[in-house]
């Protein structure tokens, strides 16, 4: 049995990096304090950081924002905003001997923005980062660009996935996901008000059931880039696992406001879902190869034809800025750690 | 001793089959329908077949499913389904599946034999080592028969289009599958769908699953019609539509009790996920002691929908025989595309489907089926 804890983190108007240390600080001890063995901040948690970091710095979501994180990123002094951001939540991470999946953090890349998850281990390791990989129109205006790849990470509670965003309501992320092993899917995401629950069940409930995972949600409340978000963190299971049948574990008291959600992972009972009903048992493979992956290619090749409207999305290399520049973060954390251990003995 | 038995059985087999055979000719549909003096209906005279509707009318019906011993009353009960429905201006009515099952009736005595479950009645006629779709495989000639002629003809009396739901048959392969049939308003079968993916019970009972996804065009739309479980697996309502469905219609059979987050696990985010309309007609009643329960609908992304509930129209109960009828915009469901259009990540699935799915043997809680 895991618990994992969801931080339903209220963006707002605040004068410091260390006022927004101090808020998140608490919430992740108030997260520790009830037992939990991993923490989940939403989407756009980072971009909260920056403005807070950098005052006056214009990251207003909408065309110009992606011009705005670049700036942002290029006049900072020491290292980068992202190696401070995660500094601070490796710290937590580190003190409190809990994972932490510390939202995401927009992240300039060659062309535009990418919108970047990070999962810390509870030695503040950097464990992997992940990429959003589907965007909506807004996104795209913003100036934010694609990651291609979806990768699992193992931890002590299970593989751990990513859906960001957008992500989790494009199914095809939480298969690839589940088709590589993940047993627990965090959606660090941030819907703009007014809050929907349908529109929540076309989500991330629904990806849960398809795929018979955990499923935590963290959503932004506040404001954030300029923009009032709204949303209900939930922790999901299958309806099988669930009291009254609603593959709802647990969730957030309110749509807007600040809020910690723990819940108990029972890796014995979703295997037990899995082996009296395995929908993945059932897949028709012939059909899925008649038709994967040409069939998107062509429909996208007629999309282009028939609205040339929308730019096409620019091709991603093999490892993205992002991650090499997670991974030489990662690198350097991993040094700092054993310099201090060198500096204790 | 042995050989006996076997000779005894070969004859008793043979002289069952040709009762069946008998008691399925298509003069017995033909004379109940005529009977019935059928008008047809106005609702597709106005189609224009080079161009898409606007909007169209379709029914949903709730069928109860229960044992019917022969075709007349086996025509008679789709005729009066068909009938109410072409009465609230359908152009589609939509059976949900097992439509074709009640003529499981057709086996005398089947009720007495079934009294201790399905698996109990299939070892009683036919031995322990025999899967239930054997027994299926029998009356296969004679259900197909009544099957065919009572919805081929009810189709071009009424002049509309039919969605059968499905049976269990056996397929032109010898391999049974729970089969679908989509008619024309003249009797013809547009295409048919083999049901693609299965219930654990279905496999375990020695059902196969098909291998294509029919998209057709109609004058009503571009439509899919895949079966019940097909509908919990988004590749389903993805290829159908990427290859161009603005309709898809799911015909469904739950044997379970109803619950309402359980039931929202098939066409309701499928019809989100890939933008398309959706048409989900349920079996409700008690086959053999099997109950069945769901709520019938027409279906849209929650955008196009009054309440924002994803929900044009619906059953009021989950356990009654009803019938739903409604319209389908597709010009609105065109322009709800145009302005919220999905932005796949063609690189991304490249990567991974569909190779990935051959890795699932990995999985922890994994059982392979048969």
């Amino acid at each position: 049995m895991s618990r994992v804890a969801c931080v339903q983190f209220a963006a707002r108007r605040r004068e410091s990096p260390d006022e927004f240390a101090a808020r998140v600080g608490e919430l992740v001890a108030h997260a520790a304090g009830l037992g939990a063995d991993m923490v989940v901040f939403p989407a756009y948690t980072g971009l909260a950081y920056l403005a807070a970091a950098c005052p006056g710095a214009n990251l207003f979501l909408g065309p110009g924002f992606g011009a705005a994180v670049a700036r942002v990123f290029a006049s900072s002094q020491d290292g980068s905003p992202q190696t401070d951001f995660l500094r601070l939540f490796s710290g937590l991470a580190a003190r409190h001997h809990v994972y932490i999946a510390p939202g995401t953090i927009p992240m300039p890349t060659a062309g535009g923005v990418r919108n970047v998850a990070h999962l810390l281990s509870p030695e503040g390791d950097l464990i992997g980062t992940q990429a959003q990989t589907h965007l909506s129109r807004d996104e795209r205006a913003s100036g934010f660009l694609r990651g291609d790849d979806l990768k699992v990470f193992r931890t002590s509670l299970g593989l751990v996935g990513f859906a960001i965003c957008e992500d989790a309501w494009y199914p095809e992320v939480m298969r690839i996901l589940a088709l590589q092993g993940a047993e627990i899917v965090l959606a660090p995401v941030a819907v703009p008000a007014p809050y929907s629950e349908w529109h929540q069940v076309r989500g991330m409930w629904q990806d849960v059931q398809q795929n018979q995972v955990f499923g935590v949600e963290a959503c932004l409340v506040g404001l954030a880039g300029g923009v009032e978000f709204e949303g209900r963190s939930t922790i999901y299971a299958t309806c099988e696992m669930t009291e009254g049948d609603t593959g709802v574990l647990t969730r957030a008291r309110r749509t807007d406001a600040e809020d910690v959600i723990v819940a108990d992972l029972s890796f014995a009972a979703i295997r037990g879902t899995r082996e009296r009903f395995g929908i993945f048992n059932h897949f028709n493979e012939d059909l899925y190869r008649q038709w994967f992956p040409h069939i998107y290619r062509e429909y996208v090749a007629a999309q282009e034809t028939a609205s040339p409207g929308m730019p096409a999305h620019p091709p991603v290399g093999e490892v993205s800025p992002a991650a090499r520049a997670a991974l030489d973060l990662a690198q350097k954390l991993r040094r700092r750690d054993a310099a201090r251990r060198g500096d204790a003995r | 001793m042995r050989l006996v038995a076997k000779v005894i059985g070969t004859i008793r087999m043979w002289a069952f089959k040709a009762l069946l055979w008998r008691a399925s000719r298509p003069a017995i549909v033909r004379r109940a329908l005529a009977r019935k003096r059928i008008a047809p209906s106005a609702s597709c005279a106005s189609l224009d077949p080079s161009a898409r509707p606007s909007r169209i009318r379709v029914a949903a019906v709730q069928m109860r499913l229960g044992l019917i011993r022969n075709a007349r009353p086996y025509a008679e009960t789709i005729y009066r389904l068909t009938r109410d429905a072409v009465d609230q201006g359908a152009q589609l009515v939509v059976f949900p599946e097992d439509s074709g099952t009640p003529l499981i009736g057709l086996v005398p005595g089947i009720e007495k034999l079934a009294a201790g479950g399905i698996d109990a009645a299939v070892e009683g006629m036919a031995g322990g080592d025999v899967k239930v779709a054997e027994v299926f495989r029998v009356i296969s000639p004679a259900v197909k028969r009544i099957y065919e002629t009572t919805f081929s003809l009810l189709a071009r009396a009424f002049q509309v289009y039919i969605v059968t739901g499905s049976a269990f048959l056996e397929d032109d392969d010898g391999r049974m599958r729970a089969i679908g049939y989509f008619y024309g308003p003249r009797g013809e079968v547009l295409a048919k769908q083999r049901k693609l993916h299965l219930v654990p019970m279905e496999a375990e009972w020695g059902f196969e699953p098909g291998s294509e996804l029919e998209v057709l065009d109609t004058p009503l739309g571009r439509m899919a019609f895949p079966i019940c479980m097909d509908a919990t697996y988004f590749e389903t309502f993805r290829i159908a539509r990427l290859r161009g469905a603005d309709v898809v219609i799911v015909p469904s059979a739950n044997n379970a009790e109803y619950l309402f987050w359980p039931t929202m696990r098939g066409i309701w985010p499928r019809v989100q996920e890939s933008q398309v309309l959706g048409v989900s007609a349920a079996a409700v009643g008690n086959l053999l002691g099997i109950p069945f329960t769901g709520r019938s609908g027409l279906l849209a992304p929650l955008e196009m929908t009054p309440s924002g509930d994803g929900v044009l129209a619906q059953a009021r109960t989950f356990d009654q025989e009803e019938i739903v009828v409604g319209d389908l915009d597709l010009d609105a469901l065109h322009r709800f595309r145009d302005e919220s259009p999905l932005d796949f990540n063609v690189p991304l699935y490249e990567k991974y489907l569909p190779a990935l799915y051959s890795r699932i043997a990995e999985r922890p809680g994994r059982k392979w089926a048969g």
